[in-house]
């Protein structure tokens, strides 16, 4: 394992220029407080680390390492194992620049190389070098003297699992800010609540900050505006003073010329600058008249009277307002005409439309019944009518059935001689006689010679009677389609007739209408020019008018009498613009001081809420949210802490027995085991005697306790497997009596066999019963004036 | 294995969280509580909540 050689400082820490130091197995160092001691100790974290404990956990600076009367320092550590030498260096400057360079058996490294290739070498890290390699009163004294707490925690330390703490730290003081944050998100809300009407009134916070900021704009404005006023006043005051007498002489003409003034003002002030036109109320009585006349058959003729003979504002203003509201009514009552017609309208329209429809299918169906009809009146010119027929009919059936009642033996016996002759039959085929075909023949001819105008006379009757049939046939089967074509026919007409009264109709409402339309636009152009407003307007700019005119006057009266009294324009106008700056100088300041208080209050709301309500609980709702999130992690990491210890405990239990062995060797203990409290998750330490007694950590001496702290921690140290093989004592058991001290040195002196020691104590009796004990041992003294100094003592 | 890591991840499981606590132990080792604060502060921050990340 490595063991320290040598430690070469310059400027670091307390040790200003050069430092050497060579070490033995067993090293004392001594010193009061504050001489250097621990800064060589942490000399050597830094060489290995490039880091320590102290810059680490915050307590100090890196640049703090540097010596103060320096600008750049410099470690140096050689490391010896077996016959490899490894020599460390590290570099500082005040600039920020950090440099190191590891020389290993003369192979130089730097920078990163030379940081992996420690790490590979020494198999540490930083953590676990500050609990196991270098160990201080924190560790032991927490051990030995310290509650259960007290001692789970040192134990926790070598362990490493204090981590688990630090983090819990952190988190309580971060859970502490979260708490607060929420508690301030609370009052700032309930602030939102006590201001709400302000709120509502702004439009929320947004307009509460907007309206603060227009109103601190508009202060500055108004300040700058109350200076200038006041140099104006401060002046006009002072030309005031030259007729001040002549003022209060003057002083009831005077009052009365600053009502008139001021009544004026407001007249024309009223006014906004523009014009009075007296002809306004002229034009519009012009234009409701002639409205009247133009519709007088719809409207009281006493309107045109009551216009006509007004002859006083109240009575013309009255009669414009009656005629008004008679206009008015009317456009009512034509638009509601107008709706009317149009209904009539859209009603002819709509009928037309559905008579045409009517009209199309009449025609359509005329169409498909015409060939038929046409059948049948060609029917007709050949047979007249249908009834025609049928008698005709009858009658040929009837003359027929008599010619054949006739001519049917003849025929019959013409027929079958024909036959005869023809086929040459020698029998006759109704009787069976014997016959000849000559005689036959010769029947045929004879029955032919008497009747043959009589048969053809009954095939022509046949013949007669099948067209006959025929038509009758044809005639009733087209009297349906006929009938109904004829029905159409005459529908049609109606229908074309009915069209045209319609349409006529939907002409006359079509005019209708458009002479209402007409009427309407014409009535609602005069009505978007007058309205009871104008009227009222009109009226009152003609009454303002007219007082405007009488007070023009009366101040040029009263101008002219002031003038006489002695008071020029000069100076009436300078103290008309005195009155009118007073005046608009406490105006300002009224406004001013309103402004403040809103600014006063408008700060107070933005402070005291800072916010709009749903940001505010959104903000909130987040803070508890994180809380509760951290509240899980804290109460797992308890956890993880307690089953770390348990898991950590069984993997040391065996290692940790075996040195408490190795260095306790007075045989009252003959094992040394430790459990986890089931309750609170504390370590239970716990020592059996040869006899099998169990006796826990608390019925221990102190002595057997320490024993027990450091087989802890070189059981660990072991497990770790690391390959550095020097341990650190910083003031190991400060303030204890002389039975620990003793059993610490007999453990130092133990611990010597297997490891280089360092020990650096601020009490030269344990110094000396160090030195003492071990005769082999270093002894160094550290002490401090300007710069700290340490030099070995033989 | 680092035992810690190890029984964090057993604890917390595959969460949020137990990443989180895997980050605040590992800087707690590289920088102490203002490494683990600077930690948290981001986290919370992902939380919608903005803490003040300056030293203890």
């Amino acid at each position: 394992m490595w063991r320290l050689e040598r430690i070469e400082l310059d400027n670091f820490r307390s040790y200003r220029g050069r430092h050497v130091v060579e070490f033995g197995g067993v090293n004392v160092v001594w010193g009061r407080i504050g001489a250097g001691k621990t800064s060589l100790l942490y000399a050597v974290e830094f060489a290995l680390f490039g880091r320590q404990l102290e810059v680490k956990e915050r307590v100090a600076k890196l640049m703090d390492l540097i010596n103060t009367e320096a600008q750049e320092m410099k470690v140096a550590v050689t490391l010896k194992k077996d016959g490899d030498v490894l020599r460390i260096e590290r570099r500082l400057s005040r600039r920020g620049a950090e440099k190191v360079m590891l020389v290993h058996n003369g192979v130089e490294l730097r920078g990163r190389e030379a940081e992996e290739r420690l790490k590979e070498l020494l198999h540490i890290d930083e953590d676990v070098y500050e609990r196991l390699i270098y160990i201080s009163h924190r560790t032991l004294e927490g051990f030995i003297y310290g509650t259960t707490q007290r001692r789970a925690l040192s134990v926790d330390r070598l362990f490493g699992i204090d981590i688990i703490d630090g983090v819990v730290k952190t988190l309580t003081s971060l859970e502490k800010e979260l708490l607060k944050q929420a508690e301030e998100l609370r009052r700032r809300l309930s602030a939102y609540e006590k201001y709400k009407d302000v709120m509502r009134r702004y439009g929320g916070y947004g307009g509460v900050v907007s309206r603060l900021e227009t109103v601190k704009k508009e202060i500055e404005t108004l300040k700058e505006r109350e200076r200038r006023l006041a140099e104006e006043a401060e002046e006009l005051a002072k030309r005031r003073t030259a007729y001040l007498t002549k003022l209060k002489e003057g002083e009831t003409l005077l009052m009365e010329y600053y009502r008139a003034k001021s009544e004026l003002e407001l007249l024309e002030s009223a006014a906004d600058g523009e014009e009075i036109d007296v002809t306004v109320l002229e034009k519009i009585r012009e234009a409701l008249r002639e409205a009247l006349e133009e519709y007088e058959h719809m409207l009281p003729h006493q309107l045109v009277e009551r216009l006509e003979s007004a002859r006083d504002l109240e009575t013309l203003s009255a009669a414009m307002a009656e005629t008004y509201d008679a206009l008015v009514k009317l456009s009512k009552d034509i638009e509601s005409q107008i709706s009317d017609t149009k209904k009539l309208y859209d009603l002819y329209v709509a009928k037309v439309k559905k008579i045409e429809e009517e009209i199309g299918d009449a025609e359509a169906k005329l169409r498909r019944l015409e060939k038929q009809y046409l059948r049948f009146k060609e029917l007709q010119k050949s047979f007249q009518s249908l009834e025609a027929a049928r008698s005709a009919l009858a009658e040929h059936r009837r003359k027929l059935a008599e010619v054949e009642k006739a001519v049917s033996f003849s025929s019959a016996v013409r027929t079958v001689a024909l036959y005869i002759a023809e086929t040459g039959l020698e029998r006759c085929p109704i009787c069976s006689a014997p016959v000849s075909r000559e005689a036959a023949a010769a029947v045929a001819k004879e029955v032919e010679a008497k009747f043959g105008d009589l048969i053809r006379e009954v095939e022509a009757l046949r013949e007669k009677v099948r067209e006959l049939e025929r038509a009758v046939e044809e005639m009733e089967t087209l009297s349906g389609d006929v009938a109904e074509y004829l029905a159409t026919k005459t529908r049609l007409e109606e229908l074309q007739l009915e069209r045209e009264e319609n349409v006529k109709k939907a002409l006359q409402a079509e005019k209708a209408l458009r002479q209402l339309e007409k009427r309407a636009e014409r009535l609602r152009l005069l009505l978007s020019r007058i309205d009871r407003r104008t009227i009222s307007e009109a009226v009152s700019k003609y009454a303002r008018s007219l007082k405007a005119r009488d007070l023009r006057r009366r101040l040029k009266e009263l101008e002219a009498q002031l003038k006489n009294a002695g008071l020029t324009d000069e100076a009436l106008t300078a103290e008309v613009r005195w009155r009118e700056v007073a005046e608009e100088l406490e105006k300002t300041s009224n406004r001013l001081a309103e402004l403040y208080r809103e600014k006063t209050m408008l700060e107070e709301v933005t402070r005291e809420v800072g916010g709009d309500a749903d940001l505010l609980k959104k903000r909130l709702d987040n803070v508890l949210y994180a809380y509760s999130r951290l509240q899980e992690v804290k109460a797992k990491l308890e956890l993880v802490k307690v089953n770390a210890r348990a898991k950590l405990l069984e993997t040391a239990k065996a290692r940790f027995n075996e040195t408490f062995l190795a260095l306790y060797k007075y045989g009252d203990i003959v094992r040394v085991n430790a459990d986890l409290e089931q309750r609170r998750g504390y370590y239970d330490f716990y020592a059996v005697t040869p006899t099998g007694d169990r006796y826990g950590i608390s019925k221990l001496s102190d002595g057997q306790r320490l024993s027990i702290a450091l087989a802890l921690a070189l059981a660990l140290r072991d497990i770790a497997k690391t390959d550095v093989g020097f341990i650190m004592f910083d003031e190991p058991i400060p303030y204890v009596d002389v039975n620990i001290r003793n059993a610490f040195v007999e453990l130092v002196k133990t611990l010597s066999a297997q490891y280089q020691i360092v020990v650096a104590t601020q009490s030269r009796d344990f110094a000396d019963m160090l030195k003492q004990a071990v005769p082999s041992a270093k002894f160094f003294t550290v002490t401090k004036k300007e710069s700290s100094e340490i030099k070995e003592v033989a | 294995m680092d035992i810690l890591i190890e029984e964090v991840r057993k604890v917390f499981g595959n969460t949020d969280e137990g990443r989180l606590a895997e980050r605040l132990i590992s800087a707690y080792r590289a920088g102490g509580p203002s490494a683990v604060k600077a930690v948290l502060v981001e986290y919370l921050k992902t939380l919608g909540v903005d803490v003040e990340a300056g030293e203890d």
